[in-house]
């Protein structure tokens, strides 16, 4: 085979560009520890980054979300709570004046004290988080209750929706808690009532309000049992969403880093073998014949 | 056969000697002269005559033609993998322009605006009557659209860029054709004298390499020298005459089309340009950021569209109803031309988050509907969401420039390939000129001995007279 001078030139010049391309491209895998870059690094490793990322920011917005309702459920969960602490001390005061021994005075008293319970009943049934309200259904901007005890708020508690199917309910109907819509007891009317009863020594009244006071007391205390329980399934559902999050997170970082020891390795080989096209370019064409011959 | 016959014959050898390193020294200066084929000197030896004697003498040597190795088929070879190097070149070029200007892919780019967008309608579901989570939504909108329309921009100033480019190719392929023929004409001229062309041919052959990596190119030369030259099937060069290309505004695109005259009118050719250079810029130019415009428009048309349906469905939290969230027309122009609605840009209150006017502020449900558009297959004909949409077209624009690269460095193997063919016939070597000067050296000091020899002869002679 006949070698003319563009032949070996030319070999020179591809062998040292090609080298270099794959040096060039070793670097940037070993200095950036990214293997997929652009997507033509590797189509379909992108692809399913690109599918990851998309689901995994759709998990950080689920666990926003469950953070955010449990604050809410927290705090709807103390405020019941603290409205079965009432509701325990108008039952107390119910059987007390239920007995004989207490006079008109005293009962007068009782119905004063009454009355305070049901004042703070009504302020922790609107309580917020925020400046939303938690017991007014999807009227979250104003207070559910007035002061004479009118619920103001929707029919319609709020919902979100998770990943998973999963539905949780953020927010009660006031109505529904204290003022027996869906079947429930009318707590409030029945405190009124008693107050009366207490102020107006109605023996009767009073002895009848005991069965009444017990079955609101078992009513706020089902509520909170019912609507913090939802607290146990957010924990579950953030503890799988992280548990899914970190997968997917190994996923993608398997998928588009470098292994580091792999790539500088690779850097290395690269380095040496532009390095040693480089020499074979300087060595090739030494010694000249014309040198040699003239 | 006298003393004056050996100088005589001795000069012409001399003369000849001196040719042989006149035509190494202009190889070897020529050796890396693109389009250059090896030259050489034909010796010819001069015959005999009876001397005085009766003795058959030769008469030494003299120079005839310099020959050239140059070798067609080789050629033509070079010719054919040029024009596809061309193309590939191009395309490798344009998709890695491509890759990392017109669609950003990762951080900021516009699969992850569509994720954020609807991700956003998952906090506005939380809080619907929060004019932060609203207005992180509009904020989320804003980005998207603007992310729309900076790929759409991007693309269309990259075909804009490409038809410059058509242009000056064309024009450079005019330039080229015009060199060739008047080349053509002083090769026919002076080889009509008997003089050598070859410098000219070699600056032919160099055009025309230059000429094929634009497109298609077919050379045929006759027995006379004369070339005629076809660009994607279509005379450029014939007689000693070029014939120029055109370009013309296609009507229904709006882009350069490359035509020729035939006739009394124009004939476009784009499409028969399938390698060179051109076939790069066009096939970038029309088909890949063509299609990836048609799929953004697409993408945002559906997306607008979808979001449009579902938000007009329900309630602002001043109970109004029916509104957009996007102003999209399209398909064609949705990239670049989405925008936010007037009843929600700048109006946080404006998004319908509540499917029920006497639920608010707090009816979460329309919002809830917005963010699951998110995971519905509403792309791709009903078979992707959205942000699955985008993601496939990167995922084939990669694929496609994956094909690219690897083309790219095949086919610049194989025209080394064709071109280290080529100059195994017709390039010039090193060593083997310098042997031949060290020929014609030796060749020319045995010349010089023999004149100063019969020079010391004719003293001889002279001094006996």
């Amino acid at each position: 085979m006949r070698i003319a001078a563009t032949h070996t030139y030319r070999n020179q010049l591809e062998t040292t560009r090609r080298k270099g391309e794959e040096a060039f491209e070793a670097q940037r895998i070993a200095g950036s520890g990214r293997r997929v870059e652009t997507p033509s690094d590797d189509p379909v490793a992108h692809r399913r980054i690109s599918a990851v990322g998309t689901y995994r920011g759709e998990l950080g917005a689920a666990r926003t979300k469950v953070d955010r309702a449990r604050a809410e459920i927290g705090a709807a969960e103390s405020s019941l709570e603290e409205m079965s602490l009432l509701l325990t001390r108008a039952k107390e005061l119910a059987v007390a004046m239920s007995s004989e021994p207490y006079s008109a005075t005293d009962r007068t008293m009782a119905a004063a004290e009454l009355a305070e319970v049901q004042e703070s009943l009504l302020t922790f049934a609107n309580v917020q988080v925020g400046d939303r309200y938690l017991f007014a259904g999807t009227t979250t901007n104003a207070a559910p209750f007035d002061a004479l005890g009118n619920y103001l708020g929707s029919n319609q508690a709020v919902d979100i929706n998770l990943p998973q199917n999963a539905t949780v309910q953020v927010t009660l109907r006031g109505d529904e808690l204290l003022r027996g819509a869906s079947g429930g007891p009318d707590i409030v009317t029945d405190m009124t009532t008693l107050v009366a009863d207490l102020a107006g020594n109605n023996s009767a009244g009073i002895q009848a309000a005991v069965a009444t006071m017990d079955t609101a007391l078992e009513w706020v205390i089902q509520q909170r049992v019912e609507f913090g329980g939802q607290r146990t399934t957010l924990d579950s559902l953030d503890r799988y969403f992280q548990e899914q999050d970190f997968a997917l997170q190994v996923e993608e970082e398997t998928l588009r880093d470098a292994d580091a020891i792999e790539a500088y390795s690779e850097f290395v080989r690269t380095q040496q073998a532009f390095e040693a096209a480089m020499q074979v370019t300087v060595a090739g064409r030494t010694p000249n014949i014309f040198e040699l011959i003239f | 056969m006298g003393l004056f016959t050996i100088l005589h014959q001795s000069s012409r050898h001399l003369i000849t000697s001196a040719a042989g390193v006149h035509v190494s020294s202009n190889n070897v200066s020529n050796a890396h002269t693109v389009g250059y084929a090896r030259q050489t000197l034909e010796v010819q030896a001069q015959g005999s005559i009876r001397s005085h004697g009766g003795l058959l003498m030769g008469q030494g040597i003299d120079a005839g033609q310099v020959g050239s190795a140059y070798d067609r088929f080789a050629q033509r070879g070079v010719f054919v993998r040029t024009a596809a190097d061309g193309r590939a070149q191009v395309r490798a070029y344009q998709f890695r322009a491509i890759e990392g200007e017109v669609v950003p892919a990762g951080a900021g780019g516009l699969q992850q605006s569509i994720d954020r967008f609807f991700t956003s309608f998952a906090a506005l579901e939380s809080e619907p009557d929060s004019l932060a989570a609203r207005a992180q939504v509009l904020s989320r909108a804003q980005q998207l659209v603007q992310q729309f329309h900076l790929s759409s921009a991007a693309i269309t100033r990259r075909q804009g860029d490409l038809d410059a480019q058509v242009g000056l190719t064309v024009q450079r392929v005019n330039e080229l054709s015009t060199e060739v023929a008047a080349l053509d004409r002083h090769i026919v001229e002076l080889e009509n004298i008997g003089a050598g062309a070859h410098d000219l041919r070699a600056r032919r052959t160099a055009a025309l390499e230059e000429l094929a990596s634009y497109g298609p190119l077919d050379v045929d030369e006759d027995l006379q020298g004369r070339v005629t030259v076809m660009f994607a099937g279509h005379t450029i060069v014939e007689n000693g005459e070029s014939v120029g290309l055109q370009t013309q505004v296609n009507a229904a695109t709006g882009r350069l089309d490359v035509v020729i005259e035939q006739g009394a009118g124009l004939l476009d050719i784009t499409g028969q340009i399938t390698q060179g250079s051109l076939a790069g810029l066009v096939e970038t130019r029309d088909v890949a950021l063509a299609g990836l415009l048609t799929d953004l428009d697409q993408l945002a048309f559906d997306l607008g569209t979808n979001i449009n349906a579902v938000h007009a469905a329900g309630f602002d939290l001043a109970g109004v109803t029916g509104s957009n969230f996007f102003n999209v027309a399209g398909p064609a122009g949705a990239a670049a031309g989405i925008a936010l609605d007037a009843a929600v840009d700048g109006n946080p209150q404006g998004i319908a988050a509540a499917t029920n006017a006497a639920l608010l502020p707090g009816d979460n449900t329309n919002a809830q509907a917005l963010h699951a558009l998110g995971s519905a297959l509403l792309a791709g004909g009903g078979t992707r969401t959205f942000a699955g949409q985008i993601a496939d077209v990167i995922a084939q624009l990669g694929q496609d420039a994956n094909v690219a690269y690897i083309d790219e460095r095949g086919e610049s193997a194989r025209l080394e390939a064709a071109k280290n063919l080529r100059d195994e016939r017709s390039a010039v070597n090193m060593e083997e000129e310098a042997i031949d000067l060290v020929k014609w050296r030796d060749s020319y000091q045995a010349a010089s001995r023999v004149i100063s020899t019969t020079n010391e002869l004719l003293d001889t002679l002279f001094q006996l007279v």
